[in-house]
């Protein structure tokens, strides 16, 4: 379990500081949690504080009974955590086996043969088995990212954090990855962060939504569906002129008879066809992001 | 728990490849020019020049990169490894190539009869290369690190380099400044208590660098 209170980081000092976190509390339990939010919310300063890289200006992070800011604490924390970060660096010249057992090693899995066995079981896991023995700089781009999260799960940790694992990923390999996460999330926490809203809708059960450094949401996604509720409307017109009226365009798409809008906003565009939908999870992010500007 | 250990061989395969041809490059062209004196009897001088002036030149040169041109560096900070040891695998594989370089350079000299007893005995012949050397390594590992900067450690030594081989007349005939003058050792080899001054004053001073270079490093929100 993940305990944070009152977490604030801020870069720099005096006039000029940077608040990259401000006043976050959230607890994560067992399973899969999501963090929503766009570029620059400050997911990343959360997800390093959490792995132990970043110190916080403030606040207090408890991770399965270990205080992130006793050095021996984070330390013991360190051996049992699983990261990816969003930018990964490899080493081009080694192959995946031997990256993998070399991060191994580094979480501190020392017994040979063991490390063996396991380095086998996440190659398998991931489908790097045939590929094992090539260099990483011969990889492409998913492949690479699939080295990155088996790199992050051999040491079997009890806590994963994964830092926008599909950036960059086709939709094939998007979809292995959102179920390689939900099948290994049954027995521990995994931390999701990501601007791509598809991806926590389709994995998480609990979410939060980081914007400007502060939580703006903390709850399940099918709560922030239902915030959306009254505020999702669709539009058909011949216009060439955009709806306006302070909404927020979700989708256009040009057909036949028009183009059909789908529009998130405090009242129903003025347009008298307008009729309100269901909303899904992108509609509830958005509402609450355009709440956020507004 | 304790911090996890780095394995020589991983230590050596995740090493950039560009650090490991450098000093057998400047080795070869030592051979050749040193090989050029032979006959007139100053190839002495090219070996002392190699040993004494351009060992602590590529030890410094390379210093700021092991850590810092790491593309893994995001990785390493994740896992239980302490600044110490990161430290010691990273600039342990720098300074076996510079030591290889060194041994293998004196071994070519004995080879090709040149007589490096000007230089003293072995074991102070050791010193003339070693503890400038682990000066440089460590004043471009620290200034790396402290300017966040790979390159900030290479043009940081190679700046006092050119600055003391300029001024080295001058840094020799003062007390105070010679302790710290890097070629003391090839250029005033035999100068006994003044040379062992100099060489625990530079020794004192790496140690002071790479204490600091380890408080740096713990630091990790700097390099990411």
């Amino acid at each position: 379990m993940i305990n944070i209170r009152n977490l604030t980081k801020f870069y720099g000092k005096g006039m000029h500081a940077v608040h990259a976190l401000d006043d976050v509390t959230l607890q994560i339990d067992e399973g899969m949690f999501g963090l929503l939010g766009p570029n620059g919310a400050g997911k990343t300063t959360l997800m390093r504080i959490l792995a132990g890289i970043i110190q916080p200006s403030r606040g207090q992070v408890v991770i399965n009974g270990l205080d992130l800011s006793d050095e021996k604490d984070k330390q013991r924390l360190k051996a049992q955590l699983g990261y990816l970060p969003q930018e990964l660096g490899l080493y081009p010249d080694l192959n995946a086996r031997e990256f993998i057992d070399y991060m191994a090693i580094l979480k501190g899995m020392h017994a040979e043969a063991e490390r063996r066995r396991r380095v086998q079981e996440v190659l398998d896991l991931v489908g790097l088995q045939e590929n094992a023995n090539r260099k990483i700089g011969d990889f492409s781009g998913g492949m690479k990212r699939r080295v990155g999260i088996a790199q992050a799960i051999v040491n079997d940790p009890s806590i994963l954090i994964v830092d926008e694992p599909t950036a960059g990923l086709d939709p094939e390999e998007r979809i292995r990855f959102r179920n390689l996460l939900v099948k290994m999330a049954s027995d521990r926490v995994i931390l999701l962060s990501t601007h791509i809203v598809e991806d926590i809708g389709l994995t998480s059960q609990k979410m939060a939504v980081l914007s400007h450094g502060s939580i703006q949401f903390d709850g399940s996604p099918s709560e922030l569906i239902k915030m959306a509720e009254g505020h999702v409307w669709e539009l058909t017109t011949t216009s060439t002129e955009k709806p306006d009226g302070g909404l927020t365009i979700v989708s256009m798409l040009h057909q036949s008879d028009g183009i059909r809008y789908r529009l998130v906003g405090e009242n129903k565009p003025a347009e008298g066809s307008a009729e309100a939908v269901k909303p899904g999870l992108e509609d509830g992010y958005i509402w609450l992001m355009h709440k956020d500007t507004k | 728990m304790t911090s996890s250990k780095i394995p020589l061989r991983y230590a050596m395969k995740t090493y950039r490849k560009e650090q490991f041809w450098m000093p057998p490059a400047f080795l070869a062209l030592f051979l050749i020019l040193t090989s050029f004196f032979l006959e007139d009897g100053h190839a002495y001088s090219m070996a002392s020049a190699f040993l004494g002036y351009m060992l602590p030149l590529i030890s410094g040169i390379l210093a700021g990169a092991p850590i810092l041109a790491d593309p893994a560096l995001e990785l390493h900070f994740a896992a239980p490894i302490s600044a110490w040891r990161l430290l010691a695998a990273r600039y342990g594989v720098l300074a076996a190539v510079i030591i290889a370089t060194s041994l293998v350079f004196q071994g070519c000299m004995a080879l090709m009869g040149v007589d490096l007893a000007y230089l003293g005995n072995f074991w102070q012949r050791q010193l003339v290369w070693l503890v400038p050397s682990l000066t440089m390594l460590a004043l471009g590992c620290f200034t790396a690190l402290a300017f966040k900067q790979a390159a900030s450690g290479s043009v940081f030594t190679g700046g006092l380099w050119i600055f003391q081989l300029t001024l080295r007349g001058f840094l020799l005939s003062k007390p105070i400044l010679r302790d710290f003058v890097l070629f003391m050792g090839a250029s005033l080899p035999m100068s006994g208590s003044m040379l062992v001054e100099n060489q625990i004053s530079l020794t004192v001073v790496s140690i002071v660098l790479i204490i600091l270079s380890a408080f740096l490093l713990k630091r990790q929100e700097r390099y990411i």
